[in-house]
């Protein structure tokens, strides 16, 4: 449970240690204890411009029952830290240094044919495009009972049975018959559900979903979103939720890690991160998004600029050029992860972080576009 | 206003060179490739000897000394006497012809019979499928309807069949020869013209222009064209070995380009009754065909390579 | 706002019916898909109408067959009064040049082989704008007016990011000074914090040329802040329309209502008291739409008479539309809590 704490280096000064507290009081939360634990995790990718760092140091914890929402923009290194995790980055890229630790075993120095039973077995993915993830020549039950065949030795009508559990669990109707059926003969909606049958097949302890809802419409996201949450409190799985809405993580996460350019910035119970945002990254993010309740035409908050080139990025904090607190010294130096020594496990990488009323203050400062 | 409207827009180092343009970046990709290169310098080479082949040829093609029929070359010659780099200067360095026409020479006019043949069948092959494929991909409806069933049709028919079908009914020369082999292989061109045409007329950017109020026809000019431009250019390229090839076959049947005009194809025929003695006479022309076809075929790869889009960011 | 002044664009009962492709030998099919479906929009002088709705429900051939670049089958669209069906097509060029539209794509939109400066001044070529010589200051303006540096314009749209561009496309939209922009999904695909940048731009834009925007969207939380009423779109039909403030607070129809409470809240506090509706199924297949009131199949209080009868869209109170039989009725009272 301290894990984070203890990766965190300037984090000695003796915090009181009590566990985090979760402002919405989800059941399933922070009982268990920590089944993967990422620390300094590094990937690089080798590319004609340059050495891209799509991946530059994140640490997180995850623990059994828990949801971690993993937030950020587009390119941040979301999807690249799930496959890593999974010790999967596709070509040009490879692990660069760094540790995980599933289940107690270190992922980085087991054989590649341990990985392999791991990989969607004990530790499942559902990965970013549902539309592609699918071979376009196989019926789900095909899908499926390949996955029970491989992981658990199932075959032949066990294996159907199985499959059609698992199909009937997701919520499929008639889930006998959409066995045979092809992708293209199911819904979008229909898709994720098989691509979550499949990643639960074997009873995962973590599953990675990476983006699971934002390829569909917002009904049928909040189904998605549903069934999830159903089954980590049926199974007790820990759940890595990558997204890049903020609301999701408000509505369906214990915990978030925030990363910015390849880096997590800020991790806190998920009520805490929300009240107390500290990064100043976190709090224009926060900020920034469109709520339902703040109906005004024309009222914005807007952080200005865009991300660095991951293959160009600044000595110091990546987000120095867009943060109006910048200074030399977060231009140079780069802040690490430590503890806020407020509520909870509440760490942030930042020099100036935005004080408890000065959250609050940028979001008054909301600027107004028109009268 | 400006302030309000607050862009700060970062400066990745990709911003300082001006010379981004996806043209440039085609060519960039294109040199990396070593293959590409190597078949862009051998075609440049082989277009160059044919455009040039009175000056680069010792005799004109049709020369013939009969006293001097199948000369060995001097390198081959058994009882020759000229070492290497000489023997490249001596009267005939590649020998003669069972007429006595100076083989070198020949083998450069070949060279030209080759490349005219080589560009000007796909080029009719664009001229007919570029127009009635772009009709097809742009209009739709019944237009692509009868394009289609007219290309069905078409593709029904086996190529070289028809080519034969009609150079034995009409009769054969070079202009027909290149006539016949050109409309028998538009149907390709059409097809891709159509499917580009089908795709870009979709893009946002084309609606954007039609939102404009611009006229079709610079629509398809100044946004479709350009870039539909380079899987065109692509098939062109990889067109033209087929065509050589389809040349030096009907001539090696005796279907192809008449006396004197030289060809290839018509050069191994005819030395083939010789290749015992005489094996060279049939080698050379065959290897220049292989050459040839070699050198477009990389160019073709290679330009596929640099002008593909998927390779654009 | 001037209430009584007639709409500068009028949207009477559009239809938009694509046949899909069938097999005969000259490819006719017999399948249609009703894509838009009867739709009415009025949009006044200086004002935004939000128009939502999920994947495939028509909004986007909506905001086309607007401008006339997708096939109308049926209705009118006028504009200040003028119905474009009956302009000549000289006439119809000069009227293309007061109404434009923006795209969702930021990568799609813009014509790859050409740069900046070719993309924003093709409008005042083509619409013979300002004297040739004077171009490319014109250019330049527009460039700034969209907060892009002068450098901009002879780069190529793969060296920009997807905010950029999208900025790009912006300034080749009011390049001709138009009235009425279609915005498709502008900032559908952009990060939250570019999101926000594209969106007050387009605010800022308005106010200073008192541009009219029909703004389409998936994202109920995008659409309030930009809107002043909102159409919710289901299957080619809009199944409601109010001012913003009256949509958000009191939802009358059934769908509205369960889009409003899938939109996730940013704010744990809210969420995790949050009663949330959930819809079964997904939306149906807009070639054999379900009879009588589009959304029976998934409406949670549907009646027999909702599978045969096809609600109308009427008036349920004070400038309130929704196309319910149960709309006002049963639903006085918004079925979602905060
Ligand atoms: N195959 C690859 N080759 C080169 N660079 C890559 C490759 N895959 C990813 N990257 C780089 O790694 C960075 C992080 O990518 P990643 O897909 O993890 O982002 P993400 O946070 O998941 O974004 P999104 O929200 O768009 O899914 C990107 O900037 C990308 O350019
Ligand atoms: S470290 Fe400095 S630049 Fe980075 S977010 Fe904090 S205050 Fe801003
Ligand atoms: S008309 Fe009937 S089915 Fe349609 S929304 Fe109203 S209650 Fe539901
Ligand atoms: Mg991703």
């Amino acid at each position: 449970m301290t894990s984070l704490r203890d990766s965190a280096p300037t984090n000695s000064a003796g915090k009181d240690a009590r566990g985090p507290a979760s402002a919405s009081g989800r059941s399933s939360f922070g009982t268990g204890e920590t089944v993967l634990d990422v620390r300094d995790l590094r990937v690089v990718f080798e590319t004609r411009r340059g050495r891209a760092r799509a991946v530059d140091g994140v640490t997180f914890a995850l623990r059994a029952g828990e949801t971690l929402g993993l937030v950020g923009e587009s390119g941040c290194g979301k999807t690249v830290t799930a496959l890593s995790l999974l010790r999967s980055v596709p070509d040009p890229g490879r692990i660069d240094g760094g540790s995980i630790t599933f289940d107690g075993l270190d992922l980085m120095r087991i054989s590649e044919g341990q990985m392999a039973r791991l990989r969607g077995s004990r530790l499942a993915l559902i990965p970013q495009d549902p539309l592609t993830a699918l071979n376009p020549v196989m019926t789900a039950g095909a899908h499926l009972t390949e996955v029970l065949g491989v992981h658990l030795g199932l075959t032949g009508a066990a294996a159907i049975t199985r499959a059609t559990d698992l199909m009937d669990r997701v919520g499929i109707p008639e889930p006998r018959k959409r066995l045979d059926s092809y992708p293209h003969q199911l819904s979008g909606g229909m898709r994720q559900r098989v691509m979550i049958a499949l990643a639960i097949a074997c009873n995962p302890h973590v599953l990675i979903a990476d983006e699971p809802t934002t390829a569909l419409d917002a009904t049928v996201q909040a189904q998605i979103l549903e069934l999830l949450d159903e089954l980590k409190r049926e199974t007790g799985m820990a759940l890595l939720l990558i997204t890049h809405n903020l609301g999701i993580v408000a509505g369906h996460c214990d915990r978030v890690a925030v990363m910015y350019c390849g880096r997590v910035v800020e991790t806190a119970p998920v009520g805490e991160i929300f009240a107390h945002p500290h990064h100043r990254y976190t709090a224009g993010l926060l900020a920034c998004v469109p709520r339902l309740d703040r109906q005004e035409k024309g009222v914005f908050f807007t952080i200005p600029g865009t991300p660095p080139e991951l293959t160009a990025l600044p000595p110091g904090c990546a987000f120095a050029s867009r943060c109006e607190a910048a200074t030399d010294q977060c231009r140079l130096d780069r802040p690490d992860l430590q503890g806020t020594g407020g509520t909870g496990a509440h760490f942030m990488a930042c020099w100036h972080p935005a004080g408890v009323g000065e959250a609050t203050a940028a979001r008054a400062a909301s600027t107004r576009a028109r009268g | 206003m400006t302030a309000a409207t607050g862009a700060v827009i970062g400066s990745s180092p990709a911003w300082n060179d001006s010379r981004n343009s996806p043209t440039r970046q085609s060519i960039e990709r294109f040199f990396r490739n070593r293959l590409a290169a190597i078949g862009l310098v051998f075609v440049v080479l082989i277009t160059g000897g044919a455009l040039f082949a009175p000056l680069i040829a010792t005799t004109a093609y049709d020369y013939s000394v009969l006293r001097d029929a199948l000369k060995f070359p001097p390198c081959v010659d058994p009882k020759g006497t000229l070492a290497f780099p000489e023997c490249l200067l001596a009267k005939y360095p590649f020998g003669t012809d069972a007429v006595g026409r100076d083989f070198w020479s020949r083998l450069i006019y070949g060279a030209r019979t080759s490349m005219i043949v080589g560009f000007s069948v796909p080029a009719i092959a664009l001229a007919i499928g570029l127009p009635l494929g772009a009709a097809a991909g742009w209009f739709g409806g019944w237009v692509d309807a009868v394009v289609l069933r007219l290309v069905e049709f078409w593709t029904a028919i086996p190529s070289i069949l028809l080519a034969l079908f009609l150079v034995t009914v009409f009769g054969h020369n070079l202009d027909k020869l290149i006539l016949f082999l050109g409309m028998t292989g538009w149907v390709g061109m059409c097809r891709l013209t159509r499917a580009q045409f089908l795709a870009l007329r979709e893009r946002d950017f084309v609606v954007s222009a039609r939102a404009l109020g611009m006229s079709e026809w610079s629509i398809m000019v100044r946004h479709v064209m350009v870039n539909a431009a380079g899987p065109i250019i692509v098939m062109f390229t990889l067109g033209i070995p087929g065509a050589i090839f389809g040349e030096a076959g009907l001539s090696f049947l005796g279907l192809g380009v008449n006396d004197p005009i030289p060809s290839w194809g018509k050069m191994v025929a005819e030395s083939s009754r010789f290749a015992q003695v005489y094996w060279y006479l049939a080698m050379i022309p065959t290897l220049c065909i292989a050459l040839t076809m070699l050198s477009f075929s990389f160019l073709g790869d290679g330009l596929r390579d640099a002008l593909d889009p998927q390779g654009q960011r | 706002m001037s209430g009584s002044t007639a709409p500068l664009i009028d949207v009477q009962d559009l239809r938009v019916h694509f046949r899909l492709p069938g097999q005969g030998w000259f490819g006719r099919g017999k399948l249609s898909v009703r894509a838009v479906d009867g739709v009415s929009i009025a949009i006044r002088r200086g004002q935004t109408v939000g128009l939502v709705g999920e994947s495939g429900c028509g909004k986007s051939t909506t905001g086309r067959a607007i401008l006339r670049l997708a096939p109308i089958t049926g209705g009118r669209v006028s504009l200040d009064g003028t119905d474009l069906a009956g302009l000549s097509s000289d006439a119809m060029r000069r009227a293309r040049r007061r109404m434009q539209i923006v795209f969702q794509d930021p990568f799609a939109s813009l014509n790859p082989r050409h740069t900046v400066e070719q993309i924003v001044s093709e409008p005042l070529r083509v619409h013979d704008l300002r004297r040739p010589a004077e171009r490319l200051g014109r250019v330049r303006e527009l460039l700034e007016l969209v907060g892009l540096p002068a450098s901009s314009l002879g780069r190529y749209p793969h060296e920009f990011s997807g905010g950029q561009r999208q900025r790009i496309g912006i300034a080749r939209a009011i390049a001709t000074e138009p009235d009425f922009i279609v915005l498709d999904e502008p900032v559908s695909a952009l990060d939250v914090s570019i999101q926000a940048q594209i969106l007050r731009l387009l605010l800022d834009l308005q106010m200073q040329f008192g541009l009219t925007y029909l703004f389409i969207a998936h994202d109920l939380a995008v659409v309030g802040q930009m809107s002043d009423e909102v159409c919710v779109m289901y299957l080619g039909r809009i199944v409601e329309r109010a001012s913003r403030e009256a949509l958000y607070s009191s939802p009358q129809h059934p769908y509205t209502q369960a889009l409003l409470s899938a939109v996730p809240y940013p704010d744990p506090v809210i969420e995790a008291t949050r009663r949330r509706v959930i819809l079964t199924g997904e939306v149906p297949s807009p070639v054999a739409p379900p009879p009588g009131c589009h959304f029976h199949t998934r409406c949670p209080i549907a009646l027999d008479r909702c599978r045969v009868e096809v609600p109308a869209l009427r008036e349920v109170s004070d400038g309130r539309f929704a196309a319910c039989h149960l709309a006002g009725s049963v639903l006085g009272a918004p079925a979602e809590a905060r």
